[in-house]
């Protein structure tokens, strides 16, 4: 059950990005930004949906760690384009 | 072991996966339809904003609405029918502000359509003047009648002289829309434009001239000058001058009482000043050339109604410099343009000049009595060219820009980008940290393990509040006594291993214990030190909890013991 | 046949943007015959011969087989704007000259002034329904009966700032021109991007799908080039899948080995 969870998450978010590469390469627009910003949100629901309510199983700890650094790169990504604007 | 290599193998790919990446975090746009959309024979319209824009459409169109005009207004006037001539000139007028327009947009300003728009703002101002002169040479007529009915000479003459001034202008107003037909005629021929109706206009301005002039001429030989005891003598030396200069305007009144008397001075039919004769008759003015058109010009004297002859003057126009220089100003955003208006050298003074940015004027200032202008005005952020110009009928001056300059305005402190950056950055780092510590609190259960076991098959995390572990056993050992004492050894036996499992567990970092048999357990804890003590624990804990033997007590107190050895041997091996 | 790709500018065998594969599918739906080497062109009168982008002169044998095939009354549409043809069309004996150039208007389809708009003003049957065109960077052309031009409001920009500066003037200039040698004409388009992937698969711009169909259409056998025409560039996979294809040795070869391999395999019960 555990193993299972936890490899459907992983096999779910891999699908996502392939979706999201597939739909990239066919409107011509590779945009590491863009891709980075949906594999966030992807693994974002992934993560809620197989936490468990009351225990914390290790590899959802270094995982949030993960998230975490992806959720101040998208800061630095917002910031990034606040800044495009302000200049345009 | 075989999970280090596990952990060094995704490290790897992952470290090299990030190396290959990260060099791209300036520029993550990898590929869009732009990047190879332009090759030297073509380009992708994919990668266009479809406009399609037929500028030949709208703007051949209008300039030849704009010739067809000119046709119509001089015809008018030539006609006399001036409420129509007035409906076609602000016509033109706005016809040819839209074209001022369109060639600004489209950025055609070194092209033939730019000059045709040129030329074309010079006869709007030459028609503009054409209908107020004809229309008040057509009111002198009327006014020629009357005082000749009322038999009044004085003004009759004044009225003559006037037309004189009419006639001199309109007849200067010709030669230059003339002297553009050819230029207009010529670009539009290129344009395939039709010119008849401008040409005729051209005609019709002519025939326009020609009867000004035989108008005036009859009405100065049928005007003769009021019988006075007074002559009147006038001259303008030199006869020609440039901005500035001084023209001295001098001339003698001869008659019975010729001291003191007041001469009036006209410049173009328009009373100028006022001087006073000396003791020999005398009378003399000096006029600075200042704001007035480029040009001929006539003066006359007047003392009471004896008049002098018409004599003229021509101004001619001089080539202007203009400086700019943008400094800060004293709000931010604000900047201060200043700079000179100089002619040949001198200052030109109470001129206009406009500032624009990116070719539209934003602000207006006048030069000062040396020839210098400042102001400061207000402009959003962002980047702009900015340029001073001169351009003034009203002066004898030839119009002149600033050089550009290229100003950058920054954005205030509360909209700057580095501020913004950082609070965006602020706010997502806070959102990361509570992200993270989100749900951190120790779980209220006391029992986390066995939660952890009946909710949820996870591993438990094995950051677990540690409790002094002499303590733990004295309870773990009254629970077992409690529970072998109520008969059922299977749990008693159970809570001995669970206890001990999770001391082991958290002692050597093994992950998930609760997940796994004993048999796994005991294969995750081959390295500790007392592996014999424990194999025998698990052993006999397997055999009572799954092989349902009931041990006796000889065997419950050598179990109890080497679970006390073990959490001994477990604490004292720190 | 577009499993494998070339990026060749023109070529028959690019599906990518700039290449010609729609419009060589579309060609040969209809029947077109390519033409490898001036021999083809023997025997056929009222034919209409399609040359674009040249990217070679032609030998003196190449030209005299392309005049006499023109002169037999057929048709020769040459689509360039580098002023490779140029040659071509002096060895053809034709007035029409390209003058290599990014012709810009103020009458432009896209928001770039090199997608020039043009208008007709003459018909013939190559031209005939076709009223405005758009074009991709065309040239411009002199000599020949001018059959669509630009607006006056274009120019050559030489400078390429897409702004027409003061040594820059504003005309008319040709984009298609005709001419008749001996007893066959030919057709000059400035603007061989007509013909790119990106611009045949234009929904409804101007009339260019309309020049398309005549050329298509014209109800007379139709013959690409493949002799000095871009079209036939097929570097990469292509080439190697192209000669494969068209190679009955090599392709029988293959199916034999992928056969016996098929065989060898289920004897040793591999599958």
């Amino acid at each position: 059950m555990t193993i299972r969870k936890k490899y459907l998450a992983a096999g779910g978010v891999i699908i996502w990005l392939c979706i999201i590469t597939f739909f990239m390469i066919l409107s011509y627009n590779l945009d590491l930004e863009i891709f980075f910003v949906l594999w966030l949100i992807g693994i974002l629901i992934a993560v809620e949906l197989i936490d468990p309510a009351f225990a914390r199983p290790s590899y959802l700890r270094y995982l949030r760690y993960a998230i975490a650094t992806g959720v101040i790169l998208f800061g630095a990504i917002v910031a990034n384009k606040v800044l495009e604007i302000l200049n345009s | 072991m075989k999970k280090r290599a596990a952990w060094i193998l995704l490290a790897i790919p992952a470290l090299i996966f990030l190396i290959f990446i990260a060099q791209y975090a300036a520029s993550p746009v990898l590929y869009t339809v732009k990047d190879d959309s332009v090759t030297s024979s073509h380009q992708n319209p994919e990668a266009l904003k479809q406009i399609s824009r037929e500028q030949s459409e709208t703007v051949l169109p209008l300039m030849s609405e704009i010739l067809g005009s000119t046709g119509t207004l001089v015809l008018n006037i030539k006609l006399k029918d001036f409420d129509s001539a007035e409906r076609d000139l602000k016509e033109y007028m706005e016809r040819s502000r839209q074209l001022d327009r369109m060639v600004i947009n489209l950025d055609m300003s070194e092209t033939e359509l730019a000059e045709f728009r040129r030329n074309n703002q010079k006869n709007v101002q030459s028609l503009e003047e054409l209908l107020n002169d004809t229309r008040r040479f057509d009111e002198l007529q009327s006014l020629e009648i009357r005082y000749r009915d009322e038999n009044r000479p004085e003004l009759l003459y004044s009225v003559m002289y006037e037309g004189e001034t009419l006639r001199s202008r309109v007849a200067e107003n010709f030669k230059g829309y003339q002297s553009r037909s050819d230029a207009m005629v010529n670009t539009s021929t290129k344009f395939e434009l039709d010119t008849a109706a401008y040409e005729e206009s051209v005609e019709d301005f002519e025939e326009i001239v020609a009867a000004i002039d035989a108008e005036q001429e009859t009405r100065s030989t049928t005007t003769h000058a009021p019988a006075t005891p007074y002559r009147l003598s006038i001259a303008v030396t030199p006869d020609h001058g440039v901005y500035r200069d001084r023209l001295l305007i001098a001339g003698n009144l001869t008659g019975r009482t010729i001291a003191g008397q007041n001469i009036t001075l006209f410049i173009d039919s328009k009373t100028w000043t006022t001087t006073t004769t000396d003791d020999g008759g005398g009378y003399k003015a000096a006029f600075a050339i200042d704001r007035i058109r480029a040009g001929k010009h006539l003066v006359y004297a007047v003392y009471g109604s004896t008049y002098s002859d018409v004599v003229t003057f021509s101004v001619l126009p001089l080539d202007t410099a203009l400086t700019l220089a943008v400094t800060e100003g004293t709000a931010s955003g604000n900047r201060t343009f200043s700079g000179n208006l100089t002619a040949a050298g001198m200052p030109v003074a109470g001129a206009p000049v406009a500032i624009t940015a990116d070719g539209k004027a934003f602000l207006s200032a006048t030069t000062n009595s040396a020839g210098s202008y400042a102001l400061e005005g207000h402009l959003e952020a962002g980047t702009y060219r900015v340029r001073a110009v001169f351009d003034a009928v009203a002066f004898p001056l030839n119009a002149s820009e600033s050089e550009t300059v290229l100003i950058e305005i920054a954005p205030s402190l509360l909209e700057s980008p580095l501020l913004i950056s950082a609070g965006i950055l602020l706010l997502t780092a806070l959102g990361a940290v509570w992200y993270v510590r989100r749900r951190r609190q120790p779980a209220p259960a006391p029992e986390e393990v066995s939660v952890a076991e009946t909710e949820d098959e996870e591993a438990p995390a094995p950051v677990v509040v540690e409790r002094p572990p002499v303590e733990e056993e004295e309870n773990i050992l009254a629970t077992f006594a409690r529970l072998a004492g109520e008969g059922s050894i299977s749990d008693a036996v159970h809570a001995l291993y669970l206890r001990l499992a999770g001391s082991i567990a958290v002692r050597h970092r093994i992950d998930g214990h609760a997940a796994m048999t004993p048999r796994e357990f005991l294969a995750a804890c081959r390295s500790i030190s007392c592996i014999e003590t424990l194999t025998r624990f698990i052993r006999r804990y397997e055999a009572v909890r799954y092989g349902g033997a009931v041990p006796d007590d000889s065997e419950r107190q050598e179990l109890v013991a080497w679970f006390e050895d073990l959490m001994k041997e477990e604490a004292g091996s720190d | 046949m577009h499993l494998a790709s070339t990026t060749e500018e023109y070529s028959r065998y690019n599906i990518q943007w700039n290449g010609t594969s729609i419009f060589s599918d579309l060609a040969e739906e209809r029947g077109a015959v390519e033409v490898r080497s001036p021999d083809d062109l023997a025997g056929y009168t009222g034919a209409c011969l399609l040359l674009i982008a040249p990217d070679t002169d032609f030998d003196d044998a190449a030209a005299g087989a392309y005049r006499s095939f023109l002169e037999r009354g057929n048709t020769i549409v040459l689509a360039d704007d580098f002023g490779t043809g140029n040659q071509i069309l002096g060895a053809l004996g034709s007035e029409i000259r390209i003058l290599p150039g990014n012709l810009s208007s103020m009458d432009m389809e896209y928001s770039d002034p090199h997608t020039v708009i043009a208008y007709r003003t003459a018909n013939a049957t190559l031209v005939d329904g076709v009223e405005t065109l758009m074009l991709n960077r065309p040239a411009a052309l002199e000599g020949g009966e001018i059959l669509v031009q630009t607006s006056i409001l274009s120019w050559i920009d030489a400078d390429g700032n897409r702004h027409i500066d003061a040594a820059e003037t504003l005309g008319k200039y040709g984009v298609v021109a005709r001419e008749s040698v001996g007893a066959g004409e030919i057709y000059v388009i400035s603007d061989p991007s007509l013909f790119i992937n990106t611009m045949v698969g234009l929904d409804s711009v101007r009339d260019n799908h309309r020049l398309i169909g005549n050329i298509l259409e014209g109800g007379r056998p139709l013959l690409l080039d493949a002799v000095a025409s871009q079209t036939r560039a097929d570097d990469g996979i292509a080439g190697i899948l192209h000669t494969v294809k068209s190679t009955t040795l090599i392709k029988t070869t293959l199916i034999c080995t992928v056969l016996l391999l098929g065989a060898y395999a289920f004897r040793r019960k591999i599958f």
